[in-house]
C-alpha cells in the first residue's frame, strides 16, 4: 500500500516537472518517467498485461515519437500571459475535483454490483473449448480482449492502422511538397502522393 | 487516499493542456490526464483479488474487465497523441513557432 | 438471420477501405480500386433498406457478436435511432463519396480515410455498449484529424490540431464517465445500465451516475458541436476540402447528436430536457448572428451548421413523442441541404480560388447548375415553401408550441434569411467566365466540375424538393421509423397560416440583410468577426460546459 502512494507521489511530481520545465528534452525525460512509474503500479495493481502493453506503448512510442520529431535546438517561446486565464481554469479543476470528491466519498463498498460481469468472466473464462461458456484462455484478460469484447479490439486496431497510415499520409507530404517547390508552379496533384 | 492522487495527476495533466501555450507541452498533457483515468480503472478493479487474472494459484482474481478495456484505451490514445505530435511537427515546420498563440494568430485571418 | 446482417453494414465500409488502400500499392489501378471501395456503400444501403420493415414495425434487432449474451459480450442495436443515424450517414456518405471521385486529386489515400470515418460512424451509431462507442467515437476523431489536415493548408493543420486538442479532452471525461458508470453499476451495456437505472429509481437517485451523465454529455457533446462545446467546428469545417466539410456537417454531427440521444434517453435523463432546450435555442441565435457577420463563404456555412444543429437540439429538448420526429426530421434536412450548400459553395471556391464573399465574382451563368441547386439549398434552409426546411422548421414549431425558448428559435429563421441574401450573391447571374485561369500558380483554382459531381449536387437539391413536398408522409414515416407506432396526428404542413408565417420572415430577413449592409452593421460584423476565442479560452467554455451539466442534476 506504502508503495502506491509513493509510487503515485512520484508519479505527480514527475508530472509537475514534465509540464513545467522548460526545456522540451527534460520535459520527455519526466514523462518517460512518469510512464515508467505507472507500469511498476500496475504490476502492483495485478495488472501485468496492461504493464507490459505500458512498458512498450507508452515509453517506447510517445519517447521515440516526441524525440523524432522535435529537433534538438527547437527554441521554446516561454511568454506566461494572463494569470487570470490559468487561474479561472484552475479554479475550475479544483471545483470539479470536488464535485467527483463528493462522488467518491460515496463510493459502494466493493464487491456485489461491480463483480457481475467480472465473476462470470472468471468462472467461465478457463472452462475447456468444448464446455459451453468458455474460452480456453488460461490468461482472463486475453479471453477478454479477444473473445467476449472481440468487437473493441477491431475498433483498436482499426484506430492503429489508422494512425499509422494517417502519420504516414501527414509525414509523406513533406517530400511531396520539396517537389512541388522544385518543380515551380507545376500543377500538381493528379496522380497522388509519392 | 488513493483516489486523491490519480485525481491530483489528472489535474496536473489538464492543467498542463489548458495553461501551456507550447504545443507539445499540451499533448503531453494530454498523455498525463489520460494515464490518470487508465490507473483509476485498473486501481479499482484492483481492490476485489490478490492475484493476477491468469488461471493457476486458485487465489480469488482482480478484475479482468478494467484491464481488458484499459489495454485499448492505452493504444487509442498513443494513436491520437502519434498523430498529434505529427501535426505539430508540420505546424512548426509551417509558422516556425511551437506557440498556439503564434500559429492561431497566423492561421485565421479574420480581418480579410 | 436477419440479425446477423447488422454486422455487415459495419464491415463492409472496413473491408472498402482496405480495398481503397490496396490503390496506393497498385499504381495503374488505384482509381477502379478507389471506385470499388466507394462501390462497398452498396451493401449498408441494401441491408438498411431490408431491415425497415422490421424497424417499422417496433422490432429492435439486436446481434450478439461471438454469440456472447449482453453483460459480457457486445451487443450491434439496429432500432429507429440507429436505423435513421446509419440511413443518414448511408446518403451523405455515398453523395460525399461520389463527389470526391468526380475530382482527381483526391487519390487512394482519402478514400481509405473516408470510408474508415463511414464505418467509425456506423459504429457510433450501431453499438450497444458504452466503451464500443468510445472506441468508435475515437475511430471516426482520428480520421477526421487526418482528413481536415488532408489540404495541408496552414488553417488546416491549425485547425486539425485545435480540433484534436478539444475532442481528446472532451472523449478524456467520455471515458471518466464510463469509469462511473462500471464502477457504480459494474455493466458498460446501455440497454443493462438503462434497466439497472430504473431499478433505481432514476439518475438522480443514485450515488453519482448523474455525475457520469454528465460526463458523457460533455464528451458527446464536443462532438456534436452545441455551445458552448461548438468552439473547434468554424475553423474545422471550414478549412477542411469541401467534400469532407460537408461530410463533417452532413452526417458526422448528426451521428454524434443521435448518440446523445441515445445516451440521454436511456438514462433517463429527463431532468436534461430544459437544459438541452435552452442551450439548443442559445446555440441557434448566437451562431446565426456569428454566421452573418462571416465573410469567409466557407465559415459562414460552418457557422450555419451549429445554428441548425441548435434548432434540432432545441425541439429534442421539448420532450414530445412529435418533438423528437421534428428533431429528427431537421435533422435529416439539413443533412441533405447542407450537404448540397458545403458542395456548391465548395465548388465556387475551387473555380475561382477565393473564400471572400465579396471577391468572388457572380458565377450564376458559368455553373448555371450548381446555381440551381445552391438556390434549392439556401432555400431549403432559409424555411421557403416547398423546399424541405419549411417543413421541418412547421414541425419544430408545432413540437415547442407554448415554450419559452421559441421566440429565440423565431429570430434565429429571419436571420437565416438574411445571411443567405448576403450569401446569394456569389451565384448571381454574372459574366461568363473562362474554365482555367492559372494565373496564382494556385493548384485549387479554375477546375471545372465534371459530370459526376452535377449530377450529385443535382440529385441532393431534388432530394431537398422532394423531402419537402412530400414533408407530411416524411414525417409520418419518420415517426413510425422512431416510435415504431403510427403517430396520432402529424399537424398538416401547408396550411394557409404556415404559408402566410414566411412573409414577415422574408421581410424581416431582407430588413436585416440591409442593416447589415450599412457602414455600421460592417463595423459591428468585423468586431463579431474577431471575437474568434484562442484555444485556452475554448477549453475554459468546456470546462464551463460541463460544470452545468453537472450541476443541473442537483
Amino acid at each position: 500500500m506504502v508503495a502506491i502512494y509513493v509510487l503515485l507521489g512520484l508519479m505527480i511530481v514527475g508530472a509537475i516537472v514534465a509540464i513545467e520545465v522548460k526545456n522540451l528534452l527534460s520535459a520527455v525525460v519526466a514523462l518517460g518517467t512518469v510512464g515508467l512509474m505507472m507500469s511498476i503500479l500496475f504490476l502492483l495493481m495485478k495488472a501485468p498485461d496492461v504493464a507490459i502493453t505500458l512498458l512498450v506503448v507508452e515509453i517506447l512510442a510517445v519517447i521515440i515519437l516526441i524525440r523524432a520529431t522535435i529537433k534538438r535546438d527547437v527554441e521554446v517561446p516561454e511568454e506566461k500571459d494572463r494569470p487570470i486565464g490559468g487561474l479561472i481554469a484552475l479554479a475550475f479543476l479544483l471545483v470539479l475535483t470536488l464535485v467527483s470528491a463528493g462522488a467518491f466519498g460515496e463510493l459502494p463498498p466493493f464487491g456485489e454490483p461491480q463483480m457481475r460481469v467480472a465473476s462470470y468472466y472468471l468462472d467461465q473464462g478457463y472452462s475447456l473449448e468444448g464446455e459451453p461458456g468458455g474460452t480456453g484462455a488460461a490468461n482472463v484478460v486475453a479471453s477478454v480482449i479477444l473473445d467476449y469484447r472481440a468487437y473493441d479490439t477491431l475498433g483498436e486496431a482499426t484506430v492503429l492502422f489508422t494512425a499509422v497510415v494517417g502519420v504516414l499520409a501527414v509525414m509523406r507530404k513533406v517530400g511531396r511538397k520539396k517537389d512541388r517547390l522544385a518543380t515551380a508552379k507545376e500543377p500538381t496533384e493528379e496522380g497522388g502522393s509519392a | 487516499m488513493t483516489w486523491i492522487l490519480i485525481c491530483a495527476i489528472f489535474v496536473v495533466g489538464l492543467w498542463g493542456i489548458t495553461h501551456q501555450a507550447n504545443m507539445v507541452k499540451k499533448v503531453m498533457g494530454l498523455s498525463i490526464a489520460n494515464s490518470a483515468i487508465i490507473l483509476l480503472f485498473v486501481y479499482y478493479g484492483s481492490l476485489s483479488g490478490t492475484t493476477a487474472p491468469i488461471e493457476g494459484s486458485g487465489d480469488p482474481m482482480v478484475d479482468p474487465l478494467p484491464q481488458a478495456l484499459m489495454l485499448t484505451a492505452i493504444v487509442v490514445a498513443v494513436c491520437v497523441m502519434s498523430l498529434a505530435l505529427v501535426i505539430v511537427y508540420r505546424l512548426y515546420q509551417r509558422f516556425g513557432t511551437l506557440d498556439i498563440r503564434g500559429v492561431e494568430r497566423g492561421a485565421w485571418k479574420l480581418n480579410d | 438471420m436477419t440479425e446477423g446482417l447488422v454486422v455487415w453494414v459495419m464491415l463492409a465500409p472496413l473491408l472498402g477501405a482496405v480495398t481503397a488502400l490496396l490503390g496506393k500499392l497498385l499504381r495503374p489501378l488505384q482509381r477502379p480500386l478507389s471506385i470499388l471501395g466507394t462501390a462497398s456503400l452498396a451493401v449498408p444501403a441494401v441491408i438498411l433498406t431490408l431491415l425497415l420493415g422490421p424497424v417499422m414495425s417496433g422490432e429492435s434487432l439486436r446481434y450478439a457478436l461471438g454469440g456472447w449474451p449482453e453483460p459480457y459480450g457486445i451487443s450491434l442495436v439496429l432500432d429507429g435511432i440507429s436505423w435513421f443515424s446509419c440511413a443518414i450517414t448511408t446518403v451523405i456518405a455515398a453523395a460525399v463519396a461520389l463527389f470526391s471521385l468526380g475530382r482527381r486529386r483526391y487519390e487512394a489515400g482519402y478514400f481509405f480515410f473516408l470510408l474508415i470515418m463511414v464505418a467509425g460512424m456506423y459504429g457510433v451509431a450501431l453499438t450497444g455498449d458504452l466503451f464500443t462507442l468510445f472506441v468508435s467515437f475515437e475511430v471516426v476523431a482520428v480520421t477526421v484529424y487526418v482528413l481536415i489536415a488532408w489540404e495541408e493548408t496552414d488553417t488546416g493543420l491549425a485547425a486539425s490540431y485545435k480540433y484534436l486538442i478539444l475532442s481528446t479532452v472532451g472523449i478524456l471525461f467520455f471515458l471518466f464517465g464510463i469509469f462511473l458508470v462500471y464502477r457504480d453499476l459494474g455493466v458498460l451495456s446501455i440497454s443493462l445500465i438503462s434497466r439497472a437505472l430504473a431499478e433505481a429509481g432514476g439518475v438522480r437517485n443514485t450515488r453519482f451516475m448523474h455525475l457520469a451523465l454528465a460526463f458523457l454529455c460533455g464528451g458527446i457533446g464536443v462532438r456534436t458541436a452545441f455551445i458552448p462545446f461548438h468552439t473547434w467546428l468554424p475553423e474545422a469545417h471550414a478549412y477542411a476540402p469541401h467534400p469532407i466539410s460537408a461530410m463533417l456537417s452532413g452526417a458526422m454531427i448528426k451521428v454524434s447528436f443521435f448518440a446523445l440521444v441515445r445516451v440521454v434517453l436511456e438514462f433517463g435523463g429527463t431532468y436534461l430536457f430544459e437544459l438541452l432546450m435552452w442551450i439548443g435555442a442559445v446555440t441557434a441565435l448566437a451562431a446565426v448572428l456569428s454566421a452573418l457577420a462571416q465573410s469567409d463563404v466557407k465559415r459562414l456555412l460552418a457557422y450555419h451548421s451549429i445554428s441548425q444543429l441548435g434548432y434540432v437540439l432545441a425541439v429534442f429538448g421539448a420532450g414530445s413523442a412529435l418533438a423528437l420526429t421534428a428533431s429528427f426530421s431537421h435533422a435529416l434536412n439539413h443533412a441533405l441541404f447542407k450537404s448540397l450548400l458545403f458542395l456548391t459553395v465548395g465548388a465556387a471556391v475551387s473555380f475561382t480560388g477565393h473564400r471572400n464573399i465579396h471577391r468572388i465574382p457572380p458565377l450564376g451563368r458559368t455553373m448555371p447548375l450548381f446555381s440551381a441547386a445552391f438556390f434549392a439549398g439556401a432555400l431549403s434552409i432559409s424555411g421557403i415553401p416547398p423546399f424541405n426546411g419549411f417543413a421541418s422548421k412547421g414541425l419544430i414549431t408545432t413540437g415547442m408550441e407554448g415554450s419559452a425558448a421559441y421566440p429565440l428559435l423565431w429570430v434565429t429563421s429571419f436571420l437565416t434569411i438574411a445571411s443567405f441574401i448576403k450569401l446569394s450573391r456569389i451565384f448571381l447571374p454574372g459574366p461568363r467566365r473562362a474554365g482555367t485561369t492559372p494565373s496564382s500558380g494556385n493548384s485549387n483554382q479554375g477546375s471545372v466540375p465534371g459530370i459526376l459531381q452535377t449530377s450529385v449536387v443535382t440529385v441532393l437539391a431534388i432530394l431537398c424538393l422532394g423531402t419537402g413536398m412530400f414533408g407530411g408522409s416524411m414525417a409520418h414515416g419518420l415517426y413510425r421509423i422512431i416510435h415504431g407506432t403510427a403517430p396520432d396526428a402529424i399537424p398538416r404542413l401547408f396550411s394557409a397560416k404556415k404559408l402566410l408565417g414566411v412573409l414577415p420572415a422574408v421581410l424581416l430577413g431582407t430588413a436585416a440583410f440591409v442593416g447589415v449592409s450599412t457602414q455600421w452593421g460592417r463595423q459591428i460584423a468585423g468586431r463579431i468577426r474577431r471575437m474568434a476565442p484562442e484555444l485556452r479560452t475554448v477549453l475554459l467554455f468546456f470546462f464551463v460546459g460541463l460544470l452545468v451539466f453537472a450541476v443541473v442534476a442537483y
